[in-house]
């Protein structure tokens, strides 16, 4: 008797632990936690749901840093972006800025500076917001030694922005120069806490690495760090003291817990969606796997999102400059001729079926691109712009006039150019399956119309140092993410700068219609109106479109999977998709999670 | 001794299959069929729909739908029926042109994809059959350099010994104190990607170097045990040159040590290939190799829906079990074989 | 013993040395350093891009680079990541666990499996089920570890292996059995031929003549087949961390392995370094430890 008592006591033990098991990963139990009480200073946002729950989210690996100041990489972007605030917000959509850690801010006349009124809230650790942090965070971006982004893009021609506090919690920000972009700009700098951040003699980029504990970081984000282990996954819980509420005035994050699931391997990562121990599926989501998630039992969802921010691009290497190394010019002269000819451009771009790579290579999710700049980025996009449609004929007819032909040799056609020498070129791009059917693509389109292109295959960073480097190159096909506002464009367009890809760090534009672009660059820099800006920089669309110094051929879309349970979901389609609105996401109770 | 016979059976086969590859492909491995992206493999059929019975194999028109692009809307059942020694691409075999394959449809522009088809249209078998090349190639190009290399390296330290021998066995140390595949990526990272057109000669090349010490070590054993023999000291008294000694009195004697290495080799290297191209490193697009059809194949969604991606990997298999099969009587070396 | 390890200490520094000097040199020649892609990032400016060069050393030449690291190596620092601005070190402790796990239980499982078998189907010589045991073990040794991975992926994701209870199970499990179902098949075929080649020497008659029960003559018999076993499992532990890459990178395992090669591609130096010279130290160590073994099983052998 006295056995099976015991005997009983440890299955209910057992089954105890194991409900306990369960309740930890917030599957079957969907209490409502009391939030904490909302102050004044909170944004009340129109949004409803249900508190509690933990989320899964799957990265393709650990972020290098879990400093917002450090962030370089998407995957530290997106720990700072749930852990960290910014002075205005971006809406995604239509990438205007909306109301953040400020909670208003008026645009000089002159657009020299910004005042901002700033929210009194706290950070995660409990500890008061003010001007005083605005200050430490731009001392720190500016500090000698910092080798970080936000320096580069907040040195205005050179020159750093001022900082004036009004007030314990009003700021005003002046820039050096009339500024188009001041206020996208402030969307994009994390707020440190100027207390709580380490002021060390090392460098900033040091300071909250991967080994920091956890309870020393804090930030203004919907969520704070809760632990990290190493390798496998970060578990992010709930700012208490976040500064949004939903429309009852409750605080938000809906959710208790974010579990970031570093899991570099597609495979595994659809292994695990499928067995619902993740809920979304973003960015890593490949062609195939639509399919794959369409037809597994349990209920997914899978919506295509719309364009992304994502282009691939085709180029020929127009450089004009001798290499310092050999003494030669960058491409041999003879190509040099081909590449510098706009009529051969447009030929090429003619002669490329830009569907077959969004049928075959995407599965149709994706669409051809015929700008620069993608058309997820609404307010900067432009329609009105020549297309280079699909047709072979046209492309001969092209190639004809500007005195190329044709001639047969091995039993195949061969373009030719006016001085007898036959078409061929190196495409160069990165290893891997998506790019090299896209280049095996249109290796086989191009020899429609004679020219051989032979397919050369790097990994990332070298071909990087080779396109922008060393500049050994024939022709290249890479994905670009396109920022989302044209003040960062410039980096991309002018002629001098170091990633104008075809021909990067020119000392004086090559090229009367270089010399254009530049000039509309440099002015919708400094233009405040809104209207005024899209107008010169549609411009500069068309004229790249007219020139086609870069070849668009497809913009990715983008895909998500996500469990049913994920309620108000509205996916971005720039960086960082699915948990752009992270804080209104919420976890449906009732619903068994997938067998 | 029968598995013996199998191996030496399947081995001279893919080798004839490999070296007849244009002709029995139905197409060049790099030709587009672009409206006919993953179509599953295709069973010839002998007995149409009506069950009337047919001489000549036929395939349906309808059986080449693609799993991705909607299906084609005309000719559903429209038979099209296979012939032997068609008339289709040029290519180039034994120095010759040549247009005729084994079989084939008479119809242009639908493919006969016996073994499905890629993302692209591509017809399977056909690239199975080039890959076979590139990839026994690559093993047996590696094996005869490792071979030579180790030959060389392991008779030098075993013949003369002293500070060579110690160089040398140092060095194979080396190789042999680092796994496989990470001196693989360090020496991959050495050779320009500039070079994909003989981009297996230089896989060959690596493979070997990899490969080398496993040979090294064990023909320097023999040698050491085979230069104390007496009619090796009596050669030398009769005045006979070193090299004249190695290579009457020793060299003849390590033929059968070579083979069985070889035998081990090969497989391992033919599965390097496959490591390499999975990491991305290997044989590059449009030209096929089995390591990166099978690197394709490489998704489970892939393998979910496109399953005939794997069919590589069976010849594959039936490759490394046949050189398996060929080297077992000898199986104690094969602890030394690079592996992955 | 003493002068023997003594040896092995001295020959491991060199080949300690010669490794890293190869890891310097094979990086100054591969095209691309670890800030090649914060070119493509539009708000970088080159400036800063070359400030970090300077910062991190990597616009020196290569023995430069190597002479200050091996100063730096005095003071205990083995190099910083450059991706995650902290020490090497810690990086790579946090991972080596991972792998040293995956290994060890693979190789536990290799010589539980392997010896039975081994044991079993050379007993049974000629049987079916030695026939059976034999066709099976050719057969996973010819798969590449590739292809086993993607299978047993596979069969996890329609079989649903990763729900509830077996998810954590699950996670280390598959990673150990795809690293030993070859290495296990030829460990069991190694001992099987050793055994049948044992059980054919006349010592073997003389135990049976002597009266020993048939247990007692096996476990004779299997002591002396087991020396060329032992005398590869240093070879099958290097055969595992190169397994280990593979199969790290496909389960998602954050072990050294695929580290190592994340960090090839990302040109993350030291962390490259770092890592090559533990796998290289554990081969030896490995090595050695089975020559140890060897002369524990075996008496005759001493060094």
């Amino acid at each position: 008797m006295h056995g099976f008592f015991k005997k009983l006591n440890i299955r209910t033990a057992f089954l105890i632990c194991l409900a306990a098991g369960f309740l930890n990963r917030g599957v079957f139990l969907c209490a409502q936690k009391e939030p904490p009480p909302s102050s004044p200073e909170t944004l009340k946002l129109n949004t409803q749901g249900r508190f509690g729950g933990t989320l899964s989210y799957a990265l393709p690996g650990e972020p290098a840093t879990f400093n917002p100041l450090a962030a370089r990489e998407n995957r530290s972007r997106l720990v700072a972006y749930l852990t960290s605030a910014t002075l205005l917000e971006l809406d995604t959509r239509t990438q205007r800025p909306l109301p953040g850690l400020a909670k208003s801010w008026t645009r000089s006349p002159d657009g020299k500076s910004v005042r901002l009124k700033l929210r009194q809230v706290l950070f995660s650790d409990g500890s008061r917001f003010t001007s005083k942090d605005v200050v430490f965070t731009f001392e720190k971006i500016y500090q000698e030694d910092s080798r970080n982004a936000f320096k580069d893009s907040l040195l205005i021609e050179g020159k750093p922005v001022q900082i004036r506090v009004l007030g314990p919690w009003e700021v005003e920000i002046i820039f050096p120069k009339p500024y188009a972009a001041s206020e996208y700009i402030l969307t994009t700098i994390p707020i440190l806490p100027g207390e709580r951040f380490p002021d060390s003699k090392r460098r900033i980029e040091e300071s909250w690495n991967l080994s920091t504990s956890p309870d020393e970081i804090s930030g203004l984000g919907p969520f704070a760090i809760a632990n990290h282990e190493p390798g496998k996954r970060t578990l992010l819980r709930r700012n208490i003291h976040y500064w949004k509420t939903d429309r009852n005035g409750r605080r938000l994050p809906y959710l208790d817990e974010i579990r970031l699931e570093y899991l570099e391997d597609r495979n595994a990562q659809m292994v695990r969606f499928q067995s619902g121990q993740l809920e979304i599926i973003d960015q890593s989501l490949r062609p195939e796997d639509f399919l794959t998630i369409k037809s597994a039992p349990g209920n997914f969802r899978v919506s295509n999102a719309g364009p992304s921010s994502n282009l691939t691009l085709f180029w020929f290497n127009q450089s004009t400059g001798t290499n310092p190394e050999t003494g030669t010019g960058y491409v041999p002269l003879e190509k040099q001729k081909w590449f510098s000819n706009p009529a051969f451009r447009r030929a090429v771009s003619h002669a490329i079926s830009r569907d077959s790579i969004v049928q075959n290579v995407y599965f149709g999710q994706a669409r051809p691109a015929w700008s620069l700049v993608p058309s997820s980025i609404t307010s900067w996009h432009t329609n009105e712009l020549p297309r280079y449609e699909f047709d072979v004929r046209r492309a001969r007819e092209l190639l004809r006039k500007v005195g190329f032909s044709w001639r047969n040799r091995g039993g195949r056609e061969r373009l030719v150019d006016s001085a007898g020498k036959e078409v061929s070129f190196d495409l160069v791009t990165r290893s891997d399956d998506l790019m090299a059917k896209t280049a095996t693509i249109i290796q086989e389109d191009l020899s429609k119309i004679g020219m051989e292109v032979r397919i050369r295959q790097e990994e990332l960073r070298a071909l990087i140092s080779r396109v922008m480097n060393s500049r050994q190159y024939d022709a290249a096909l890479m994905n670009v993410d396109i920022p989302v506002d044209p003040a960062d464009h410039v980096n991309l367009l002018l002629s001098s700068a170091p990633m104008h890809m075809w021909n990067p760090g020119q000392a004086r534009p090559a090229t009367p219609w270089e010399q254009r672009i530049d000039e509309l660059m440099n002015r919708q820099r400094v233009v405040l109106n809104p209207g005024e800006r899209f107008r010169l920089y549609k411009e500069v669309q068309q004229v790249l479109a007219e020139q086609t110094p870069v070849i668009p051929l497809v913009n990715r879309d983008v895909v998500v999977a996500h469990s049913p349970r994920v309620k108000n979901l509205a996916v971005s389609t720039i960086f960082p998709f699915a948990l752009w609105n992270v804080w209104e996401l919420y976890l449906e109770c009732g619903v068994p999670p997938p067998k | 001794m029968i598995r013996l016979r199998a191996g030496l059976l399947i081995v001279s086969l893919l080798l004839v299959l490999a070296a007849a590859a244009p002709l029995i492909a139905p197409y060049h491995p790099a030709r587009q069929f672009r409206d006919f992206a993953y179509v599953a493999p295709v069973r010839p059929h002998f007995r149409d729909r009506k069950g009337d019975w047919h001489w000549r194999p036929f395939i349906y028109q309808e059986e080449l739908s693609s799993v991705i692009l909607p299906a084609a809307r005309q000719g559903r059942a429209k038979k099209f029926p296979l012939y032997f020694f068609v008339r289709g691409e040029t290519y180039q075999w034994f120095g010759w042109n040549w247009n005729v394959h084994l079989f084939g449809l008479q119809q242009e522009g639908f493919p006969l994809p016996l073994m499905g088809t890629d993302g692209l249209g591509r017809d399977l078998l056909s690239r199975t059959l080039y890959g076979a090349r590139v990839s026994l190639t690559i093993g047996i190009v590696g094996v005869l350099l490792a071979l030579a290399m180790g030959l060389t390296l392991g008779a030098a330290a075993g013949f003369w010994g002293g500070w060579l021998d110690a160089v040398i066995m140092r060095t194979a140390d080396l190789f042999f104190s680092l796994p496989g595949v990470f001196i693989l990526l360090a020496l991959r990272a050495l050779f320009p990607p500039r070079l994909s057109d003989q981009s297996y000669a230089v896989l060959a090349l690596l493979l070997a170097l990899v490969g080398w010490p496993v040979v090294a070590r064990v023909v320097r054993g023999q040698v050491l045990s085979l230069k104390t023999l007496e009619y090796v000291t009596a050669a030398r008294a009769c005045g006979a040159s070193s090299w004249r000694i190695l290579r009457i009195h020793i060299l003849p004697f390590l033929i059968g040590t070579l083979a069985v290495q070889a035998t081990v080799l090969a497989p391992a290297f033919i599965l390097g290939e496959v490591t390499l191209s999975f990491l991305g490193l290997g044989i590059q697009e449009p030209q096929a190799s089995w390591g990166n059809l099978l690197a394709s194949a490489a998704s489970l969604s892939a393998l979910t829906h496109f399953y005939w991606l794997l069919y590589p990997g069976l010849l594959l298999v039936a490759t490394t079990l046949s050189f398996h099969l060929l080297g077992e009587r000898s199986e104690q070396w094969q602890s030394r074989a690079p592996w992955w | 013993m003493l002068q023997f390890t003594l040896r092995r200490l001295f020959e491991t520094f060199l080949l300690l040395v010669l490794l890293s000097l190869g890891v310097f040199a094979l990086f100054s020649l591969i095209p691309g350093d670890f800030l090649s892609e914060m070119q493509l990032n539009p708000s970088m400016s080159p400036g800063t891009i070359d400030q970090l060069r300077q910062d991190y050393g990597i616009d020196r030449p290569f023995y430069v680079q190597y002479l200050l690291w091996l100063k730096q190596l005095l003071s205990g620092n083995f190099g910083y990541s450059f991706a995650q601005q902290r020490p090497a070190f810690d990086l790579i402790a946090e991972r080596f666990s991972n792998t040293l796990l995956i290994t060890l239980l693979a190789f536990a499982i290799i010589m539980l499996l392997a010896l039975p078998v081994g044991v079993y189907s050379a007993l049974r010589a000629g049987g079916w089920q030695d026939h059976l045991l034999g066709a099976l073990s050719l057969f996973l040794f010819s798969v590449p570890t590739v292809v086993w991975a993607l299978l047993i992926l596979m069969a996890a994701f329609h079989g649903g292996w990763f729900t509830s209870a077996f998810s954590e199970t699950a996670e280390y499990f598959l990673p150990v059995v795809t690293l030993a179902l070859p290495g296990a098949a030829l460990v069991a075929r190694v001992l099987r031929r050793q055994l049948l080649e044992t059980l054919a020497l006349p010592f073997m008659k003389a135990l049976a003549a002597k009266g020993l029960s048939r247990r007692r003559v096996l476990t004779h018999a299997v002591r002396h087949a087991l020396n060329p076993v032992i005398s590869l499992t240093g070879s099958i532990f290097a055969a595992l961390l190169s397994g280990a890459v593979v199969v790290e990178k496909i389960f998602s395992w954050p072990g050294i392995g695929a580290l190592t090669v994340d960090s090839i591609f990302a040109r993350d130096l030291y962390i490259v370094l770092n890592c090559v010279l533990l796998v290289g130290l554990l081969t030896v160590a490995a090595n050695f430890l089975a020559d140890v073994a060897l002369a524990w099983n075996d008496p005759r052998i001493r060094y």
